[in-house]
């Protein structure tokens, strides 16, 4: 079974993650800020996708997604930023970073599942 | 230098305005515009409050809403603190946006929340909340906004993307 990890300060966005990815088969597991998110990540190298919010307290989903990078056992994981944020440079930053796709909240579900099967590996 | 000017204050909360009717209407709740103003109650009310800075603005984001109201926007089972708070973030990604087509950046901060009864904006400026109605309850809208000496909201541009939909890199 696929795992992934949504990365969200708000607990009904990860609640909405884990019902719509859950549903549909995958298991999900849940960290409140980029920093939760890191741990998660580097203790589960075979996660197929992170679902991550760029504006959280603590580390941001872009410094997150940076660190993430430069760690050799999680660095090759897909990750799709999903935020309030439409700048341009903050996309840029992200694809720089080999972000995998950026959605801009709110997601229906089912484009949210869409993506997912598109970028989890 | 950062100064205060009414009719910048009242323009980007005009657009902070049009982004609460277009989110709460993204979560399925219609908002009309109330000149009904925001009398106290001891009806129970969550808010969360957002500041934002750039280069030449920068200032500080209320959206306020009835308990009923904060629940008919969430998605099921949602806490309202937790929504209110949502909710508040996804309001001011919205102008950050609308402000982006008119040439001006801001960064967000998080959201924080508070909850109670009998709660009434303190404007600082002459500039009155925006106050809507709804089939679930009221809302307002508030923002007190600085902005450099020089500075003037642009025409409206298009946006690479807009809220709801993906990029593929």
């Amino acid at each position: 079974m696929k795992k992934v990890l949504v990365v969200d300060d708000s607990e009904t966005i990860r609640l909405e993650v884990s019902r719509t990815l859950g549903q549909a088969g995958f298991t999900v597991l849940e960290a409140r800020d980029g920093a939760e998110g890191l741990a998660t990540a580097t203790k589960n190298p075979d996660l197929a996708l992170i679902v991550l919010d760029v504006n959280m307290p603590v580390m941001n989903g872009l410094d997150m997604l940076e660190r993430l990078r430069q760690t050799p056992t999680a660095a090759d994981i897909p990750v799709l930023l999903m935020t309030t944020e439409a700048e341009d440079r903050l996309i840029e930053r992200a694809k720089k970073a080999g972000a995998k796709g950026w959605f801009i909240k709110p997601v229906k579900p089912e484009m949210l599942l869409m993506a997912t099967n598109k970028l989890a590996r | 230098m950062f100064v205060e000017r009414l009719e910048t204050t009242r323009a980007i909360q005009d657009l902070a305005a049009a982004a609460c009717t277009e989110l709460m209407n993204a979560y399925g709740v219609r908002l009309e515009p109330s000149e009904a103003g925001w009398p106290e109650s001891d009806e129970l009310m969550f808010s969360g409050v957002m500041g934002f800075v750039g280069d030449s603005v920068r200032g500080t984001c209320l959206l306020a809403a009835a308990q009923g109201t904060v629940e008919a926007a969430a998605p099921n089972n949602a806490a309202a603190r937790d929504w209110v708070g949502e909710l508040a973030n996804q309001l001011v990604g919205r102008l950050k946006a609308k402000l982006m087509a008119r040439g001006a950046t801001i960064a967000l901060s998080t959201p924080v929340v508070l909850r109670g009864v009998k709660l009434s904006p303190l404007p600082r400026t002459d500039v009155a909340p925006v106050v809507f109605g709804s089939a679930a309850g009221r809302v307002l809208v508030w923002l007190e906004v600085e902005i450099e000496d020089d500075f003037q909201l642009g025409e409206q541009r298009a946006l690479a993307a807009t809220e709801g939909e993906l990029l593929v890199f």
